[in-house]
C-alpha cells in the first residue's frame, strides 16, 4: 500500500536515496534509523530509487548519443526496447563507470555505466526469473547466469541447466549464449544445459536456432542437439516435449542416458555428491524418475530402478554394483 | 532442507519459511564475508526490515548468505559496507520482480492495453523529446548541478571524488545532486500526467 508522503519526506527520501547511491556510502545504520521512525520514508526512498531509475534510463539508454554505445558492447540486436523496464544498481553501475573512467575510456557518453545482472543458483537450489515481457527463466541448480538490465532477452549461461519458457517478439528475439553459442528464439520453451563446452538443448515448443562456429541449425519441437565440446560436432537427437524441462515438475526422464549423465543431473538437482564407480557408470538407463523428495529418498527409488547399489558415506554417495552381483 | 513446493512457479522466489540457520558444514566452508554476516545478523535484519523485507526478513537474509556464497572470493575493502549493499540490491531485485509481477497480472486481466500502446516509431519518437526536455531542464539548473549529476549519477563517479574535482565542498555536492533529481522527478511526474 502506498501513502502519499509528505513533500518534506519526499525530499527526505531523495537526499536518502541519493547519499546510499554514493559509492562510498557507509552509514547504513543511519539509513535503517531513519526508514524505522515513520512508514512513509520507505515510501519516499522508493519512489526517489524510481525517479532516479527513470532519469538515468532517460539520459543513458534512449538518447542518439549512446546508439553507438549500445552497438559497440551488445550482441548485434537493436537499440534497447522502450520501457521494457529493466531496473539498474546505480551502485554497482558506479563502480562499473568508475573502473572505465580509470582505464581512460571517458567522456559523457562513452559510458554505460549500466552492470550486468547476475543470478546464481547453488546446487539443489532454483531460482525463477520472471521478466516483465511475461518470459520465464527458471535456473535449475548449479546454474549462473548474467544479463544486462536494460537488455533482458539476451541471455548469457555460464553452467548449469535452465528452461526457458519464452515470450516472442519478432523485433526483439530471446537470445541466450554460452561461449561463442547462441541460441535464438523462434516462439518457445526450451530446455538448456551447459557445462564448459559441453551442451544439451532440448526444445518443447516453437523453435530454437543454434549458431556457432558459423553455422546454424534451427531446432523445432521435439529436437534435442547435444555437443560434447566447443569443438565437438554437435549430434542431434529427437527429445520427448512433453518431456522437456521435466526437473522443474521434478521429474527427469530419459532415453538411453548414460548412468554418469543421470548422475550429474541428480546432483545437481538435489545438491548432493554423487560418485559413480566406473564399473557402472557407463551403464544405460531409460525412464522417468521422480527427484520430489529428500536425497535419501530419490537415490533409494534410483537404486531399485537401475538394479545398482548406492551407499552413502558421509556426505558423499557412491553408486556400484549390486551387492552380490558378479559384474 | 524442508519442504519446498517447486511446483508453485512464481512462490519459487518465496519458498523458504525456515529460519536462517546454515548448517555446521555450511559453517566450516565459510568466506570471511559470510562470517561477518553471522555477526552482523541483527543488524542486517534490522535493515532489512526497516528497507521492506517485513516477515520476509529471514528469507532476505538467507537470500544474502546464498549470494555471498556464490560469490568468487576476492578480498572486500570494508566487508560490512559491502553487506549493506548487496542487501540493498537485494532488495530491489525484490522490488523490480513485485512490480513486473504486478503489471502482468495487470496485463493478464486486460490483454487489450498493448493495442493502446502507441507504435515502436512513435515511442522512440516521445522518448526522443522526452529526453531533450529533460537536457533542457537539468541545463537550466547552471552548469555546476548539471555537471554534479552527470558525473554522479550518470558516470557513476562518487561524490567525494566530484567535490574534489570541482574545488566545492561535499554537502554542496550533495545539494546540487538533490536539486537535479528534485526537477528531474517533477519533470516525470508532469510527463505521466500528460
Amino acid at each position: 500500500m502506498t501513502r502519499q508522503p509528505t513533500e518534506m519526506i519526499r525530499e527526505e527520501g531523495r537526499r536518502w536515496a541519493l547519499r546510499a547511491a554514493d559509492p562510498d556510502f557507509s552509514d547504513w545504520d543511519a539509513l535503517t534509523d531513519w526508514l524505522e521512525a515513520d512508514p512513509a520514508h520507505l515510501d519516499a526512498y522508493d519512489a526517489a530509487l524510481d525517479d532516479d531509475d527513470w532519469a538515468r534510463r532517460l539520459f543513458l539508454e534512449e538518447g542518439p548519443e549512446v546508439a553507438p554505445v549500445v552497438a559497440a558492447n551488445d550482441m548485434g540486436a537493436e537499440a534497447p526496447v522502450v520501457g521494457l523496464g529493466g531496473r539498474h544498481y546505480p551502485w554497482m553501475g558506479a563502480l562499473a563507470a568508475s573502473l572505465l573512467l580509470a582505464a581512460g575510456l571517458g567522456g559523457y557518453f562513452a559510458l554505460r555505466p549500466e552492470p550486468m545482472t547476475e543470478f546464481a543458483t547453488a546446487p539443489g537450489q532454483r531460482h525463477e526469473i520472471t521478466l516483465a515481457d511475461g518470459s520465464q527463466i527458471l535456473l535449475n541448480g548449479g546454474t549462473r547466469i548474467r544479463f544486462s538490465p536494460s537488455r533482458p532477452r539476451e541471455i548469457e549461461m555460464k553452467g548449469g541447466e535452465i528452461l526457458f519458457r519464452v515470450h516472442h517478439d519478432a523485433d526483439h528475439p530471446f537470445v541466450v549464449t554460452s561461449g561463442n553459442t547462441r541460441l535464438v528464439d523462434v516462439g518457445t520453451v526450451f530446455d538448456v544445459q551447459q557445462q564448459a563446452g559441453v551442451l544439451d538443448v532440448a526444445v518443447a515448443e516453437g523453435a530454437v536456432l543454434y549458431n556457432a562456429r558459423g553455422g546454424e541449425i534451427r531446432l523445432g519441437a521435439g529436437d534435442r542437439l547435444t555437443r560434447a565440446g566447443d569443438e565437438a560436432v554437435p549430434v542431434l537427437a529427437k527429445a520427448d516435449p512433453a518431456a522437456v524441462g521435466g526437473w522443474q515438475a521434478n521429474v527427469l526422464t530419459y532415453d538411453d542416458a548414460p548412468l554418469s549423465q543421470v548422475v550429474a543431473d541428480l546432483s545437481r538437482d538435489l545438491g548432493v555428491v554423487i560418485v559413480v564407480d566406473p564399473q557402472v557408470g557407463a551403464r544405460h538407463f531409460s525412464g522417468t524418475l521422480s527427484i520430489k523428495g529428500t536425497p535419501d529418498a530419490v537415490l533409494s527409488r534410483l537404486q531399485a530402478i537401475v538394479g545398482l547399489t548406492i551407499v552413502r558415506n558421509g556426505s558423499v554417495w557412491r553408486v556400484q554394483p549390486a551387492r552380490g552381483s558378479s559384474s | 532442507m524442508t519442504g519446498r513446493d517447486l511446483r508453485s512457479g512464481r512462490g519459487l522466489a518465496r519458498r523458504r519459511r525456515d529460519a536462517f540457520l546454515p548448517s555446521m558444514d555450511q559453517v566450516e566452508n565459510t568466506s570471511g564475508l559470510q562470517r561477518v554476516l553471522l555477526d552482523q545478523r541483527v543488524r542486517l535484519l534490522r535493515f532489512l526490515r526497516a528497507r521492506g523485507a517485513g516477515e520476509d526478513a529471514e528469507d532476505m537474509l538467507h537470500d544474502l548468505w546464498q549470494r555471498v556464497a556464490s560469490m568468487p572470493r576476492s578480498p572486500v575493502a570494508d566487508p560490512l559496507a559491502y553487506l549493506f549493499r548487496t542487501a540493498e540490491n537485494l532488495m530491489r531485485d525484490r522490488r523490480r520482480s513485485d512490480v513486473s509481477r504486478e503489471r502482468r497480472q495487470f496485463d493478464w486481466h486486460d490483454t487489450s492495453v498493448s493495442e493502446h500502446e502507441p507504435p515502436v516509431a512513435e515511442r522512440a519518437l516521445i522518448a526522443r523529446q522526452r529526453l531533450d526536455e529533460a537536457t533542457r531542464t537539468l541545463a537550466g539548473l547552471g552548469e555546476r548541478v548539471e555537471q554534479v549529476f552527470r558525473r554522479c549519477r550518470l558516470e557513476g563517479v562518487g561524490q567525494v571524488a566530484i567535490a574534489r574535482e570541482l574545488g566545492v565542498s561535499l554537502s554542496s555536492v550533495e545539494k546540487d545532486l538533490q536539486k537535479a533529481s528534485r526537477a528531474l522527478a517533477q519533470l516525470r511526474a508532469r510527463f505521466d500526467a500528460e
